[in-house]
């Protein structure tokens, strides 16, 4: 008893400054009277984050819903430091903090524990990624380096996908939308009481997206589709002992064309069509162990990869993740895991484009990490400390520490400051890859008209991983029911995979032509980690109840890379093409309505400034949604994008040419029934 | 405070809205709504006459930073059934165990697991607005959807504890998970 005496006079000082005189008569409503009462300003969870020392961002089911977004990618557009720009039909790129492409190789993403991002090529195959939304509890965005926690590859930022326990989706789902083009989309969800065993939800859907258009506006140059279904079982929330297993199948086709040229100069498109079929296989169980708690997942995940006739590529990963969450000690509060994660990768090239040596791989890799909250000043002061550390088969040993200290002065106002190193395993493309970009052309009077460029590991070619070093100045204030946050980054990357000049020039025997002089020898670049770059920025973001039907939120990210420059020309244009990747800034502005009767209206816009890759010019998109509520077992929405521009483009492919294309004026009308 | 009314003041001209009556009548916020749910509860949930004996004050417990920006304070000497609400600050899960009704601010929720064990089977309703926290074995957990506050209560828990919903707290659930079957 005695040991609570300093606690209860700490919280009368605390809680004796604020009035309490209007609380009395909502406290005598009776629970009839409250569960009927409407709540005017619906505070979003900032409190919860209000002491987390990073820049982290939580999408509810609500944001998500209200974005209008029909996947992943859209739903992230209003998140600060992360930009997103639709590439194609279901191809996106998702960048956080720069570094953006089709492969935004320094983004985590997981969905339920599960990584999503493939060794292969670094990065996450969206176009192939098709979530259930509606059973989406949250999306958590974080952005910087989350190693410590998170492993490799969660360089600039994480995102981790959480869907919600077969326990809290007990009944059925049917969400139906087509779209202005005729495009349809339909996902059903059952979910089926297992009494005493738990619950278990079962779903399936399939989908058809809208195509992207020529610079005309005339042709859809590609299309994306295929279904998904899956499962997800939760034992009965009864006990503190929890377990999950939950299992997906997935197949889509997706088609675009790549930009290429004859020998004769004229332009020339390749049809390139994409089949994606994954399967996986997840568990996890919770339970009490030394007072504290601790969980252990393990997971199979099978992805298969076909690019038409010019290959195709296998990826097989088992994963078992140990966490353990000690009880607070003192001012301690430790959590430690372990991990093993296998590998088994095979990439068939069935054309001179891609050679892959060898072929078939299998890597391994070992992690280890712990973290310390240490409670420097309760209430008022705190430290994190934490680090992993990582052994990967196909790099080296990768230490990643981070450190982050925390002031939180009272209850509206916290502020961070930390350091963190993160790392990047190189791709299997990166590391055993030599590919074939095409010829091009030479200056007169060189004695071949043409030669054939290619990238191929350097000679020296280092197994050790990228490297970033991130310093990061937040400030967050809790504005009653609404919230501003205000992140400083500085990135210091070290060992940027980047091309160089090969010192061996010219490589004989040359490729075939069938014009005169009938061969061209090939010129290649080196990969090679030798580059070295900064990015600075800051993002700003700002959640805003203005009245009681009017919410406004709003975005802005300003940033800028530089690559450090060298001799060799080959490395200074891929450090260009790094620094102009992503936009400098980004910014968005979403006013939320209420209109009554159980009908909303978002309306949304955004700006992105140029882009250098592709040049991609700054551009200013709106888009609305109409909801209805119409009853419990039904709602009806409709949604318009890009509402004041019939065309603009967003993205071209860095990865390969990609055809440029652009995204017009849309709209889709979507049913969701609950039963 | 005043940055906060500014900021309003600011954007309500920005936008023209200034005259428009749509702020005509002040409504409740979401946590002076969740804060009258928190007296309800205590209202609607029978302790064993051990761990509360008749007559005696029932401990209110907040763990973690408090939400409810004052709005707790209401409650602080409220009597219900009989006996004196007392509001208490816990900022350790020990400083917790006592208490009759914690609940678990969202600032927790990284620890709810160790919380949920931590107050297993002691004579705790735990109520937080957490997302699943019903699911994950919570007492009551608190949802706010449609613009409405509502409550899921897990049966199977609060039979662990020894506690007892009245059946219109049951009635009025969203959703009442677990069934007493077998629990006792």
């Amino acid at each position: 008893m005695s040991r609570l005496v300093p606690c209860f006079l700490a919280s009368a000082l605390c809680w004796s400054f604020a009035a309490a005189a209007e609380e009395a008569s909502l406290a005598d409503l009776s629970l009839e009277e409250l569960v009927r009462l409407d709540v005017t300003a619906v505070s979003r969870k900032a409190q919860k984050l209000s002491d987390t020392p990073a820049a982290v961002t939580v999408l509810s089911a609500a944001d998500i819903r209200r974005s209008g977004a029909r996947s992943v990618p859209e739903a992230l557009r209003e998140v600060p430091g992360v930009i997103v720009s639709q590439i194609g039909s279901g191809r996106w790129s998702v960048g956080v903090r720069g570094g953006e492409g089709r492969f935004s190789n320094k983004l985590l993403v997981q969905i339920d524990g599960r990584s999503v991002y493939s060794p292969l090529f670094s990065g996450v195959f969206w176009e192939a990624l098709d979530v259930m939304l509606e059973d989406v509890e949250r999306i958590e965005v974080i952005r910087g380096p989350g190693a410590s926690l998170w492993g490799a590859n969660a360089v600039n930022g994480v995102i981790n996908i959480i869907t919600r326990k077969a326990t809290a989706t007990p009944g059925g789902v049917v969400v139906a939308s087509v779209d202005d083009k005729g495009h349809p989309s339909l996902a059903v969800r059952q979910g089926i009481d297992l009494g005493e065993v738990g619950a278990l939800r079962v779903f399936a859907k399939g989908s058809e997206l809208a195509g992207s258009r020529t610079r005309d506006g005339q042709t859809e140059p590609d299309y994306n589709r295929g279904w998904a279904g899956g499962f997800r079982m939760d034992g009965a929330g009864s006990g503190v002992d929890a377990w999950t297993l939950q299992g997906n199948v997935n197949r889509r086709t997706s088609g675009e064309n790549i930009n290429a040229s004859t020998i004769t100069g004229e332009p020339a498109l390749i049809p390139l069509d994409f089949v994606f079929e994954s399967s996986s296989l997840l568990g996890r169980y919770n339970w009490g162990l030394a007072g504290g708690e601790a969980s252990l997942q393990a997971y199979v995940d099978h992805h298969y990869a076909n690019v038409g006739t010019y290959g195709r590529g296998t990826v097989n990963t088992a994963d078992v993740d140990f966490q353990h969450r000690l009880v607070p000690s003192g001012s301690h509060e430790v959590m430690w895991g372990l991990g093993a994660r296998l590998l088994e990768t095979e990439i068939v090239a069935a054309s001179a484009v891609l050679s892959i040596v060898p072929p078939k791989r299998v890597s391994r890799v070992m992690s280890a990490f712990m973290q310390d909250e240490i409670t420097l000043v309760p209430k008022t002061w705190k430290l994190t400390l934490g680090g992993r550390f990582e052994y990967s088969s196909r790099s080296h040993f990768e230490p990643q520490p981070t450190a982050r200290l925390m002031w939180t002065p009272n209850l509206e106002d916290s502020l961070w400051a930390s350091w963190s190193r993160a790392a990047r395993t190189p791709s299997i493309g990166e590391s055993d890859a030599a590919i074939l970009f095409g010829l091009q052309p030479t200056p007169p009077g060189t004695p071949f008209p043409a030669v054939v460029v290619g990238s191929r590991p350097g000679v020296g070619w280092n197994r050790r991983a990228e490297r970033v070093d991130t310093l990061e100045l937040g400030y967050r204030r809790n504005l009653g029911n609404g919230s501003f946050e205000a992140v400083l980054f500085h990135n210091d990357y070290h060992r940027l995979i980047s091309e160089q000049t090969d010192p061996d020039g010219l490589v004989f025997p040359a490729s075939p032509l069938p014009v005169e002089p009938f061969v061209v020898p090939l010129q290649y670049s080196q990969r090679s980690n030798l580059g070295a770059a900064r990015s600075q920025g800051v993002e700003l973001g700002l959640d805003l109840p203005v009245t009681d039907a009017l919410r406004l939120q709003a975005s802005y990210t300003l940033m800028d890379t530089r690559a450090r420059r060298s001799a060799d020309v080959v490395t200074n244009a891929s450090g260009r093409a790094l620094e102009q990747s992503s936009p400098q800034h980004w910014g968005t502005l979403r006013m939320s309505m209420k209109l009554g009767g159980g009908q909303e209206v978002d309306v949304m816009a955004r700006r992105v400034g140029t882009i250098g890759t592709g040049d991609v010019p700054g551009y200013t998109a709106v888009d609305f949604r109409y909801a209805w509520h119409v009853s419990r077992y039904f709602d009806l929405y409709f949604v318009a994008q890009n509402l004041f521009d019939p065309l603009h483009l967003e993205y071209v492919s860095n990865f390969f040419p990609g055809q440029p294309v652009y995204q017009p004026r849309r709209a889709f009308i979507q049913g969701v029934w609950r039963f | 405070m005043v940055i906060r009314h500014l900021y309003r003041l600011v954007l309500l001209l920005a936008l023209g809205l200034a005259g428009s009556p749509v702020g005509a009548a002040p409504q409740p916020g979401e946590y002076q709504i969740k804060a009258a749910y928190l007296i309800n509860f205590a209202r609607y949930v029978e302790w064993p006459a051990g761990r509360l004996p008749a007559g005696t004050p029932l401990r209110l417990c907040l763990l973690g930073r408090d939400p409810f920006g004052g709005a707790l304070l209401g409650l602080d000497g409220r009597q219900v059934q009989g006996r004196e609400v007392r509001l208490r600050q816990a900022d350790c899960l020990e400083q917790a165990l006592d208490c009759h009704m914690v609940f678990v601010s969202g600032s927790e929720e990284r620890r709810m697991g160790l919380v949920l064990r931590g107050l297993a089977g002691r004579g705790v309703l735990t109520v937080s607005d957490i997302d699943g926290f019903a699911e994950a074995g919570g007492g009551i957990g608190m949802i706010t959807e449609d613009d409405r506050v509502r409550f899921d209560i897990n049966q199977a828990t609060l039979a662990r504890d020894g506690l007892r919903a009245s059946s219109q707290l049951l009635r009025l659930g969203r959703q009442v998970l677990g069934t007493e079957r077998g629990q006792r």
